[in-house]
């Protein structure tokens, strides 16, 4: 058959106004106008892995039912015109391949169509490994038409076309409502999310491919017709052995994994600058280009600071949290949300100063994580006024008081513990420069004394 | 009507699938799951919307399985059987359905049947007049209803039927006017002359 009639009496063609109506319209209007995914500035729209997915999220379970479906279609209808049984001349996987191409092709242009569509609406750095995930959604979409044909060969087309449709769509989709058990979500690619300058690892692609693809084998080497009887029985048995040990091992890899399947951060690449301290910030985040401005606030912040008497250390370097989440902060290496926060304020670099303000006040302890964990709860209003004392050094107290106010509700004398912190810092104002000083580091410790119970060292 | 019977695959198809409707409706009715939708970005979305699916696929296969030559050539009722058919596969899915409702207080287990009425009677529409679409309009029309038939508070609308609750009065009446014209259809319905 030639190409133009294979499409045309095939049924991937004239169902195509449901399925890429669906897709365009969803990509056009829900992800923009509704869910906020592709409209709200985030630093996930400029990695090219985070974009694929969340454009493809909602289409793979569609994908893989309209896969088998078209399949089961195909097949009745082969089957009904007598091609499927026809003398041995013609290879059985010629026959499939053959009418299988167009529903493959249909249900990958569901994947594909918004990829490409969001590659160019976004522009990120694109790395082959984005779109992994793709080619993994592909090659699934192989396997459920594959199985999609099998059960169309036995079951009439009428039947089993729209049950593997609505069956197929819901149920793929219904296996991230559960995490007990985790597999089936997992193998079936039902729960993929990315952070920024994440990838999925080798293996989370890996298991779906092995999974599906496994069986799908299994079904087509059913097919086979060339060998003796005995060959052909033996075949068939090992293929459905190997498939049956394939699924096994694979379903057991993905249940491990829980609900979130493995990936590894910190692949985005960072731009840095500048000498004690060295600032660096993820390069394609989209707010690298504020470098320079985010360096100068941070180093004029810790320069007042010092000035007016807190003892900070320059850090050696200042690293950015986005993509590289798990930083732990040190003395000479500080791990501060940076692209976030110039995000966060239109690219002005208020939440930057108030974060490395906060980064300056070093208690003599450890601080208890919540209110109620202290030994006297009364410490917040020391600590609290020491770190007001320093914000309004560093001219940040309006950040800061936003986010004391909003963790104050949990406490029943919210406004009461604010007034008196307020209190505290405008009268320690009040004092002499080098009589602030002391005040500050009496605060310091007595917050620690209250907290932990024990005199501070 | 024993040739009738055993032409239409009634004891082979349509019963069995009928028994795996009620075992379905019984054993998931209360699934649900996050499948997209325009107005709304996801919505949850009941299983019981695409169950009816089974009845209609099974019913428009048994009624497009003709013994041509007997049915042009006799003067056997044979539309009046199909039509007896179809109101009694109907019928059984309604009870069903409100069985399963009275004795889970579940809602939309209760609105099965009508569900199922309309989309038989889009299916028997689809079947007179694009008879190569019929197996892909219910179906399509579940799909179409899950991702364009909520508004942005996730309220059905009108004309999307499925996910009324099953007391709704416009649903109700829109699925009767559905299954009332494909039940025409059907019984109106010529015999092709070979």
């Amino acid at each position: 058959m030639r190409l133009r009639t294979r499409l045309l009496s095939s049924s991937a063609l004239w169902t195509a106004p449901l399925w890429l109506g669906i897709v365009l319209f969803y990509y056009a209007w829900a992800l923009h106008s509704v869910t906020g995914t592709f409209s709200r500035p985030r630093a996930e729209l400029h990695w090219a892995a985070s974009v694929v997915l969340d454009a493809t999220e909602h289409f793979y379970a569609f994908a893989y039912a309209l896969a088998a479906a078209l399949g089961a279609w195909e097949a009745g209808r082969i089957r009904k015109d007598g091609v499927w049984d026809l003398a041995p001349a013609r290879s059985r996987y010629r026959i499939a391949a053959g009418v299988l191409a167009p529903t493959v092709a249909a249900a990958s242009l569901m994947l594909v169509v918004p990829t490409a569509m969001a590659l160019v609406e976004f522009r990120p750095a694109l790395d082959p490994r984005a779109l992994l995930p793709v080619a993994v959604g592909i090659a699934l979409v192989c396997s459920f038409t594959v199985a999609g044909f099998a059960i169309g060969l036995r079951v009439p087309r009428a039947i089993a076309a729209p049950l593997l449709a609505a069956g197929g769509w819901y149920l793929v989709a219904f296996t991230v409502t559960y995490a007990e058990p985790a597999w089936p979500g997992n193998v079936l690619t039902q729960r993929w999310y990315l952070d920024f300058g994440a990838y999925l690892k080798g293996e989370a692609l890996l298991m779906p491919v092995l999974f599906c693809g496994g069986i799908a084998a299994a079904i087509a080497v059913w097919w086979i017709r060339g060998p003796a009887p005995f060959v052909r029985y033996a075949l068939r048995t090992v293929a459905a052995a190997l498939a049956v040990l394939l699924a096994t091992v694979s379903a057991g890899a993905a249940n491990a994994w829980s609900i979130d399947p493995p990936a590894t951060a910190g692949h985005a690449p960072e731009t840095c600058t500048g000498r004690l301290p060295t600032v660096c910030m993820a390069s394609y985040a989209g707010a690298a280009d504020r470098l320079p401005q985010v360096r100068s606030s941070l180093v004029a912040t810790l320069t007042g600071l010092r000035e007016a008497g807190v003892e900070v250390a320059m850090p050696r370097s200042v690293r950015d949290t986005e993509g590289r989440p798990g930083g732990r902060s040190s003395d000479r290496e500080w791990w501060l949300p940076l692209t976030r926060q110039v995000d966060r304020n239109d690219g002005r670099t208020v939440y930057v100063r108030y974060s490395a303000a906060m980064m300056a006040v070093r208690f003599p302890c450890r601080l208890p994580d919540s209110f109620g964990a202290a030994k006297e709860p009364a410490y917040i209003v020391n600590a609290d006024a020491a770190k007001l004392w320093v914000a309004r050094r560093a001219g940040v107290q309006e950040p800061f008081l936003k986010w004391r106010e909003s963790q104050y509700q949990e406490l029943e004398n919210g406004d009461e513990v604010l007034a008196k912190v307020k209190e505290r810092a405008e009268s320690a104002e009040r004092l002499r420069r080098d009589e602030q000083k002391e005040w500050y580091g009496r605060e310091l410790a007595k917050a620690c004394r209250l907290a932990t119970g024990r005199p501070a060292p | 009507m024993i040739w009738w019977f055993k032409a239409r695959r009634i004891p082979a198809v349509l019963l069995p699938l009928c028994a795996a409707f009620a075992v379905v409706l019984v054993l998931a009715y209360d699934w649900t799951a996050t499948l997209p939708a325009l107005a709304s970005g996801s919505s949850t979305v009941r299983f019981l919307t695409f169950v009816p699916v089974i009845v209609v696929a099974a019913l428009h296969h048994c009624l497009s399985q003709r013994l041509d030559a007997a049915e042009v050539l006799s003067r056997r009722p044979v539309p009046r059987y199909d039509v007896v058919l179809v109101l009694a596969t109907v019928g059984f899915t309604v009870l069903a359905g409100l069985a399963v409702g009275a004795l889970t207080g579940d809602d939309a287990a209760r609105a099965v049947g009508r569900n199922v009425a309309f989309l038989t009677g889009l299916m028997l529409l689809a079947h007179r007049f694009v008879p190569q679409a019929a197996a892909g309009v219910p179906v399509g029309w579940v799909f179409l209803s899950v991702f364009a038939g909520s508004d942005a508070y996730r309220r059905p609308r009108f004309w999307s039927v499925l996910e009324h609750p099953a007391a709704a009065v416009p649903a109700l009446v829109e699925a009767l006017l559905c299954f009332a014209a494909g039940l025409a259809a059907l019984a109106l319905a010529r015999p092709r002359t070979l």
